[in-house]
Formats: C-alpha cells, structure tokens, sequence
C-alpha cells in the first residue's frame, strides 16, 4: 500500500524488494533452523498464541506376535506458547532528511529498509537471548573465566546427551562479542590455522554484519549481541546454545491503513509509519511491528556462562 | 546624553554552563528483571554452593510478559510470567519479599540513569560512568546468597551435585593437561578447590579421629 504524496506506486515497490531481499538472507534471524522450529504463528497485540509439540517419531515398534495386539503409545506433548506485544521505535525528523527531502520523495530505500531489517533483527536476538537465558542447563568455566571451544562443544553434547536430534546448520549460539572474541583468541597458536579463523560465507551474506553473524563452527551457526544476558552479578555473560524447538516465538500481520501515512512490509510483519511535520519541512518515521519470544522446550536450550 | 561607559560598562565574560552534562554509564537502557531459583541451578562460590540465579527479563514481550505497565520503568505486565515459571518449576523471587530483603538487605535490584532510560544491575553490582563495565563487590553477593539460601531452606539435590562434580572433574582434566600454561595452572588449581567443596558437600560426615594412646588387647595382664 502506498499513499505517498507524489501518488506513485514506485518507492514503496522499491522499499518493499529492498527489505524482501533482507529478510531472504540466509543470516536473517526469523530465518533460522533453530527458530522456524519453535515457530507458534500469528496473532493480535497482547494475545497469547500456543501451539502443542509432539514426540513425532520418537518410538521404536516393538515386536507383536502373531496373534497380539499392537500396544498404544501416547505421544508425550508439550505445550508452548508467547505472548505477542507491539514493538516501535521512532527516528528523528532530522534523521530522516537523510532518507527523504523536504519534497517527500524517499532518496535512500535500500539504507531505510536496512535500518528498519536491523531493528528487527537485533530486536529479535536481544529478545531472544533473554528467553533462553532462563533455561535450566548452562555449561561454562568458572566465573570470570573465558569461554573455549571446548565449552562450546560440551553445550552441543549436553543436548545430544538429552536425545535432541539435529543437523549440521539446524543450532544456533547468541554469545557476547567478548564471549566470541574469547574463541577467537582460544583459536591462536593452536595450529588450525584459517580452517576456524573465517568462513567465506560470512563474509559474503552482507547482511550478516550488520547483526552479528560471525559465521558456523562445527556445525553452530554464531550470532553475537551486546544485549545478551548478564550472570553472576554481571561478572558474567549467558549466552545461549538453541535447537529448533528451543525457543518458541510468534508474531503479528499488520494491515494496511488507508489514513496512515504507511508502509506495510513483509506481509505485514513490518510497517513503516510516516508523519509529517510542516514546520520542520521534513517527515518522522516510526517503524511497529508485533513480535512475542518465550522458552520453548527447555531440554533443547544450554546457556553458556563465561566471563563477560 | 547618557555617558556611554556607565550605560554600557565593559565587563568580564565567560560562558555560561547552564547545566553540566551527567556522565552516565555506556550501557543501552533495558527492560527490569526478577531472580528465579530452580533446584538444579547451582554453583560453587568461595567456600559455599550458592543457588545460581536465573535472570527472568520482564521486557514486554519476552516469557510471557504483557505490554509495558505505567509507572513500571518499562516493566510489562508480569502475571503471564509468573504463570509461565509456575509451571516450570522456577520459584520467582520477587524483590519485596521479606526473606529477599534480609538476605540482600534492600531490593536486590537497583536501576541506574543511562541515555535513554535506565539499566538494572544487582544491588550489588555497581556501574562505571562513561563505561559499559561494571564493578562486582563479589564477597557482598555471596554473602547475600548464602543468606537466601539459608532463610528459604534451599538445599541442591544430590545428582545435581554430582553432574556438577563430573563436569569440574572433565575440566580440571584438561586443565591440569596443560599446566605448563601459567594460566590452565590456576584454573586447575581453582577447579580443584571447586571439586573439594563438592565432595564435601556430597561426603556424610567424616568418623572422628582416633586418639593415640596405649594399645589395650583383652588378653592384657594387669
């Protein structure tokens, strides 16, 4: 929908394909394995949206002899559940002279649905972090001591060890950037050289470093964020090891006002709201969106407590 | 004709500050936060295994907690969230509560001024302005930890303690394995107290020593 003053339908085509070419990213959070797993659906501002998770496949046929009677097995169900709440955030009528002039007419598209893909996104890793950091198994080294791969494995063995079953590409870390930094450093002078230092494909996903993606390591893919969790008084920071189903989440469609001043982006999981001020000669922005994050299965979480 | 220099003497100049800016901590606002106790979430600090709190967000949004309260400090509504623990198993704490207060003496958390809002630490964590460090009193919070877990009676089960013991005994390995490393030594040495805490805690109560004396057989002749 667009009621942009000049009547014309071609800067809010342009904003649309230029955030739908964000949100295809392979780095672009909602995206990921880990949380398309634990994905519960749509609903309104301030509902709760619940879905029930079955142990799908999770049985071994016994033998039945000839005569007998197949035994019935129950699924064991969990329910999970979010509760969806408006999210927004407003930026200056000053900074939007850098992506409209006084006329209205947008300049920039591509930085404005950057902007608007990374509010969303680090909104979602910060809302994210802090539900699995309620989870009730964390590995770590002892306070104030720094994180290593080693640790980061022995995350990955306590879900297999529960019987979490997942493929290479399927968890997802958030750590702190000192966290990461931590395994970096770990990683000198141990003789792997450049097969732990870098992964291409970090370096090619642009959007990546715009949110944190530092790339996959044995088969985790790491994001980091400064909002990730504190523990143990702040000495400390609680990181997260999810698999799908870990965290659940929903969220909410928008749609489109005929009076507002807006666009809807992403099937409605996005809008871009503008108001004009006359006096300033320029246009602030408000972008909304409807997002709820809460701890899904609590066996396929391990936080991650190390030095901060 | 009014003599210019009375009407406009010369005077001294210098800038006017109206208000000298406050150094705030480098730290973005966040949302308020409750502790959580779950019986398998322990650890070992100083001399004594401590609960290991769980931080539960009350962002609007995050673990069921509704839209933003007025008044709350960007606290959500937090009825969902204490359902949502409830059923977890987790026991909130909520700040006010008297064995909290005692142990903590106060509220456990504090919100201090940043831009843009307010960021909530432990009452015993302090923040550096100009920073987005923060400086611990660690000896203060165990303190208060020890008297929480002593006012509510809270005790870790034995197979949590020992899940904590086989995880140190798996790092002390590596650790020592490297002990050439002045670094890996400590941490050696560090997770080797942990693990005498533990033991401890698991061990029951050690037979009293014998006194030495002289040895006394039944066939012994006056």
């Amino acid at each position: 929908m667009n009621v942009h003053l000049d009547g014309a339908l071609i800067q809010s085509a342009i904003l649309l394909k230029e955030y739908g070419l964000i949100v295809a990213d392979r780095a672009h959070l909602p995206a990921h394995p880990a949380l398309v797993g634990g994905y519960l659906g749509t609903g309104n501002e301030s509902t709760v949206v619940s879905k029930t998770l079955a142990s799908l496949g999770s049985d071994v046929a016994p033998t039945v002899s000839e005569t007998g009677a197949a035994q019935i097995v129950d699924y064991s169900t969990q329910v999970v559940s979010a509760t969806v709440v408006r999210k927004s955030i407003g930026r200056s009528h000053s900074d939007m002279l850098k992506f409209y002039d006084q006329t209205g007419l947008l300049k920039n598209p591509a930085s404005m649905a950057l902007d608007a893909a990374m509010i969303r996104g680090n909104t979602m890793i910060s809302m994210v972090a802090a539900a699995a950091a309620t989870a009730t198994r964390d590995v770590g080294p002892s306070s104030g001591t720094a994180l290593t791969w080693a640790k980061l494995q022995e995350a990955k063995q306590t879900l297999v060890n529960t019987g979490v079953s997942f493929s290479d590409g399927e968890l997802l870390a958030i750590l702190h950037p000192n966290q990461w930094s931590n395994l970096e450093t770990a990683i000198i002078g141990t003789g792997l050289g450049d097969a732990l230092t870098h992964t291409m494909e970090a370096y090619n996903i642009q959007y990546a470093k715009a949110i944190g993606y530092q790339g996959r390591y044995f088969g985790i893919d790491i994001f980091t964020s400064t909002r990730v969790p504190t523990a143990n008084g702040g000495a400390d920071s609680r990181g997260a090891l999810i698999a799908p189903g870990g965290v659940a989440w929903a969220e909410g469609i928008i749609e489109p006002d005929a009076d507002g001043f807006m666009d809807v982006l992403d099937g409605g999981r996005l809008a871009i709201e503008r108001e004009r001020d006359a006096a300033r000669m320029s246009k602030a922005m408000y972008y909304n969106f409807l997002v709820g994050v809460a701890l899904g299965d609590n066996n396929r979480v391990v936080t991650i407590t190390s030095d901060r | 004709m009014a003599n210019l220099e009375t009407a406009n003497p010369a005077a001294e100049w210098s800038p006017v500050q109206a208000q000298a800016a406050q150094q705030l901590p480098a730290m973005p606002p966040m949302a308020p936060w409750m502790y959580a106790i779950s019986d398998q979430r322990w650890r070992v600090d100083g001399d004594e295994i401590v609960p290991d709190l769980i931080t539960v967000s009350l962002e609007p949004g995050v673990n069921h907690t509704g839209p933003e309260v007025k008044g709350g400090m960007g606290q959500g509504e937090i009825s969902g969230t204490e359902l949502a623990c409830a059923k977890r198993g987790l026991r909130l704490l909520n700040p006010g509560e008297p064995a909290a207060q005692a142990a903590f003496g106060g509220s456990y958390i504090v919100g201090h001024p940043v831009a843009g809002g307010r960021v909530f630490l432990d009452r015993y964590v302090r923040p550096i302005a100009g920073s987005a460090r923060t400086i611990l009193d660690a000896e203060g919070r165990r303190g208060a930890l020890v008297r929480l877990r002593d006012a509510l009676g809270l005790t870790p089960p034995e197979y949590v303690l020992e899940d904590m013991l086989e995880r140190l005994l798996q790092d002390h390995g590596a650790a020592a394995s490297r002990k050439e490393d002045p670094r890996q030594a400590a941490l050696a040495a560090e997770y080797q107290r942990q693990i005498d805490v533990i033991r401890q805690a698991l061990s029951p109560a050690a037979p009293p020593t014998p006194k030495r004396g002289r040895k006394v057989t039944e066939d012994s002749q006056p």
